[in-house]
């Protein structure tokens, strides 16, 4: 059905379905009588859960103000992990038939312990990720991994073959290769997508069979690479960083382009931080395989809940800088996101050594300042000029 | 109305015992590079022991805050670190070692004027970090790492959280076993790495016979806290958490059996004449949180004014080698292992409320007292659920403030006392119905 869409119609089906993330899923289960799984954001073997024949989503955090979930989680926590326990204390997610949390951060733990006593009728897992690359990590990986498939077998009373898993993985990484052939796209013509646009394929991708985005990017793909360019050569090339668990909002992401800038790449997230390494499709066992991915993904963009000391995620950043030959660094950093915290100041050396200038900003879920945010990316944006 | 006049603690003077250990502990480390010992900086979990048995130095990250807090030098390596780019919103503990770190990485800058504590640490050889239910802890060992340049050997053992699933709760199940047994593997691997870093083979006797002195302080104290069900109780969560340095970051050190026997002494007398750690004792509180450190002595004083004793707390009744018996000094890798798992911090929800419903009823709590510590999120992750969970299933009534361990910018004083004043009204007219 895309295949007769034009590009503005298929951006525009894939910005409804990022704007109400878990319509497409619950459609789904209506339409397959199947299951669905909501990961916490960021590190989950989407692959191993879809082997198992449901439908892994990942939770979004949503723009609409906090109420019903005040009751239940500190206001001194990140946006991403209340909104997710709001969703839950509203109602939202009870179409959930299990959920998965995560050990990467303390606030996602804690918010995964509210939301299990919130739904105490949707299947509660953990996926153990431990931190580091010692010679160990690997292994460690393996069996946490092999943990979660163990549960997921219990919940859904079927074993995952290997097969179903190698095929799963397949699936997942011609998603990512197709997202990054649009960044390719991107690159050499920033303005045929926007940073918004770019989110929004990615944020659906996210929350819908991936069988079904990948035959809408197969359409898509080659529409918007008929398209001309249409960015002044001489915009100011942003790179986009930080954002680890909520997809930026696209009042921000608008912000920046409205100042006069284009974004030219990122690490966020909802961004190229998702797709940005495929799981390896040879003869190895498929559970380690998925742990290999996760050493080598933080290789290439290092996430600071990681804990790897191998990595350098200021150093990356720079010569991220230099690849998309970007005049300028903006930095959105979600406030009380604590290993953004902790690695800012590392980042702001590192920008200064090597002559990049960049801009910090902390953003409140409530987005109580975007006059303040306007004022600032403008006269920042103005510097490059 | 609930207010009564000024009053104070009655402090366990045997708390004096402890306060020279602590001194000599740090005159000790801020010399150790002098006497040509090695140092390790650790957070997280009490394991100077492996450090000890191999004669290597260790400062624990929490345990220097806190002092840094107690001597109120805070404010300096604080502002030293936020000058850098460290956000006020991070760990104050992680903010104040990792200022105090900087001075002495970068030297002093010119418009600050540290105290002597906060600039006495010595830079580190190597870094251990043991941290439980809190991504936080290794998180800042690895801003520490980079803050001396990348180029300090790091070990990290990894403890997995203990959620409690597929039937697994206390000390049984076959999660916790493996789980155990992982730990146990990578304590086995810190010996190795701890081996290089002194240069020569592990020590194990020492380490076994380090082990046996944890075992009989972590037995004493818990054997102490319990005298402590008495009504009244001859001792208060503010005494404990004076004396929590024997089992966390001087575990083990020479001298600690003794101290502690005092202090069990000291509380059994107490208990066999009639003292009490509150002058008049009306209601039982639960502290639920970590401690505030540069407002202990106020805390103890303003519960002791409302006839109050908070005589149980999470931060002091459910970790520290709170699990004694589970170490067997010969095999001290298990037990470490097993407390470590069992920390308070590490527990996933469900055990969380488990325990402290057993602790309310053990020491006959009327109230709780929950500590939002604004930047340790990894203690007030669950507090909204305990606070609704534990009326509902015990009618305990409760109230909250915010707060901090280390940097009390956090705290709005008039707002504690109302707080507070409200638990005490409530639990006024509970007792009088």
């Amino acid at each position: 059905m895309y295949q007769n869409l034009s590009a503005d119609e298929i951006l525009n089906n894939l910005t409804q379905i990022a704007a109400d993330p878990y319509e497409r899923a619950k459609e789904w289960k209506m339409e397959t009588g199947s299951k669905i799984i909501g990961c916490y954001i960021m590190h989950f073997p989407e692959e191993l859960l879809h082997a198992a024949g449901i439908l892994p989503i990942v939770l979004q955090v949503k723009e609409e103000p906090i109420t019903s979930g005040h009751a239940y989680y500190p206001a001194y926590f990140c946006g991403p992990t209340r909104s997710v326990v709001d969703q839950a204390a509203k109602g939202e997610l009870d179409f959930l038939d299990a959920f998965v949390g995560g050990d990467y951060c303390i606030q996602a733990v804690g918010g995964s312990e509210v939301v299990g006593n919130l739904l105490p009728k949707v299947n509660n897992m953990f996926f153990r990720l431990p931190v580091g690359n010692q010679p160990w990590t690997h292994g460690d990986i393996v069996q946490g991994l092999k943990e979660l498939k163990r549960d997921t077998e219990r919940f859904t009373g079927r074993e995952i073959s290997a097969e179903s898993i190698r095929e799963s993985i397949r699936i997942y990484n011609k998603n990512r290769s197709l997202i990054k052939e649009l960044y390719e796209l991107r690159t050499s013509k920033p303005g045929i997508l926007s940073s918004g646009e770019m989110m929004s394929i990615i944020k659906s991708s996210m929350v819908m069979p991936k069988e079904e985005h990948n035959a809408i990017l197969e359409s898509l793909l080659p529409k918007l690479a008929e398209q001309k360019d249409s960015k002044r050569q001489d915009a100011v090339r942003v790179f986009l960083s930080g954002s680890f668990c909520g997809a930026p909002k696209n009042e921000i992401l608008s912000l920046v382009e409205e100042s006069g800038a284009v974004v030219v790449g990122d690490d966020l997230f909802h961004g190229f931080r998702y797709i940005s390494d495929n799981i390896g499709e040879d003869d190895r066992e498929p559970l380690e395989a998925i742990a290999a991915h996760y050493i080598d993904k933080n290789t290439n963009v290092p996430c600071p809940t990681r804990c790897d000391p191998k990595t350098d995620w200021p150093q990356y950043l720079v010569d991220s800088m230099r690849k998309h030959k970007a005049d300028q660094l903006v930095i959105v950093m979600a406030q009380f996101c604590e290993p953004h915290m902790f690695f800012y100041p590392d980042i702001k050396d590192a920008m200064q050594a090597a002559g990049i200038p960049h801009l910090l900003l902390e953003i409140s879920h409530e987005l109580d300042s975007i006059e303040t945010i306007k004022t600032r990316l403008e006269a920042f944006v103005e510097m490059a000029v | 109305m609930a207010v009564q006049e000024a009053k104070r603690a009655n402090r366990l003077k045997s708390g004096k015992l402890v306060n020279k250990l602590v001194n000599e502990y740090w005159e000790d480390l801020i010399n150790a590079k002098k006497t040509g010992k090695k140092v390790i900086y650790t957070t997280g979990l009490p394991i100077g022991p492996f450090m000890a048995a191999q004669d290597l130095a260790w400062i624990h990250g929490e345990g220097y805050g806190a002092r840094v807090a107690a001597r109120h030098e805070e404010k300096e390596p604080q502002t030293f670190a936020e000058n850098r780019g460290f956000n006020r919103e991070l760990c104050s503990y992680a903010r104040t070692q990792m200022g105090c770190a900087m001075f002495a990485e970068f030297g002093v800058p010119d418009d600050l004027m540290p105290g002597p504590i906060a600039t006495e640490i010595p830079a580190p050889d190597a870094i251990v970090t043991c941290y439980p239910g809190c991504s936080t802890g290794p998180q800042w060992d690895w801003a520490i790492e980079r803050v001396f340049g990348k180029k300090i050997p790091w070990f990290n053992v990894v403890i997995p959280y203990h959620m409690g699933r597929n039937g697994s709760t206390y000390m049984k199940g076959e999660e916790f076993e493996e789980n155990v047994k992982y730990v146990e593997r990578q304590f086995e691997d810190l010996i190795k790495f701890l081996e290089v870093i002194s240069g020569k083979p592990y020590n194990w006797d020492k380490f076994q016979e380090l082990m046996g002195v944890t075992k009989k302080v972590g037995q004493l104290r818990m054997e102490a806290m319990e005298l402590c069900k008495a009504k009244p109780a001859p001792a208060s969560f503010f005494d404990w958490s004076i004396q929590i340095a024997p089992v966390n970051y001087l575990t083990a050190w020479p001298g600690t059996i003794e101290a502690m026997e005092a202090v069990k002494a000291e509380v059994q007398e107490r208990l066999d004449n009639g003292v009490s750690a509150v002058p008049t004792e009306k209601y039982r509180i639960f502290w639920e949180g970590i401690m505030n450190w540069n407002k202990l002595g106020w805390m103890a004083d303003k519960f002791a004014s409302y006839d109050a004793t908070v005589v149980a707390g999470r931060y002091t009744h459910m970790a520290f080698w709170h699990e004694p018996d589970s170490i067997d000094p010969e095999h001290p890798l298990r037990g470490i292992a097993i407390n470590h798992l069992e920390c308070q911090l590490n527990l996933g929800y469900p055990i969380t409320e488990e325990r402290m419903m057993t602790l309310s009823k053990e020491y006959s709590i009327d109230g709780i007292v929950f500590h939002g510590a604004r930047t340790c999120r990894s203690f007030s992750r669950s507090h909204f659920l305990l606070a609704e969970n534990l009326n509902k299933k015990m009618g305990i009534q409760s109230t909250s403030f915010e707060g901090d361990m280390v940097d009390d910018s956090f705290y709005k004083e008039e707002l504690v006392n109302t707080r507070i004043e409200a638990l005490i009204e409530s639990l006024e007219a509970q007792k009088s119905r």
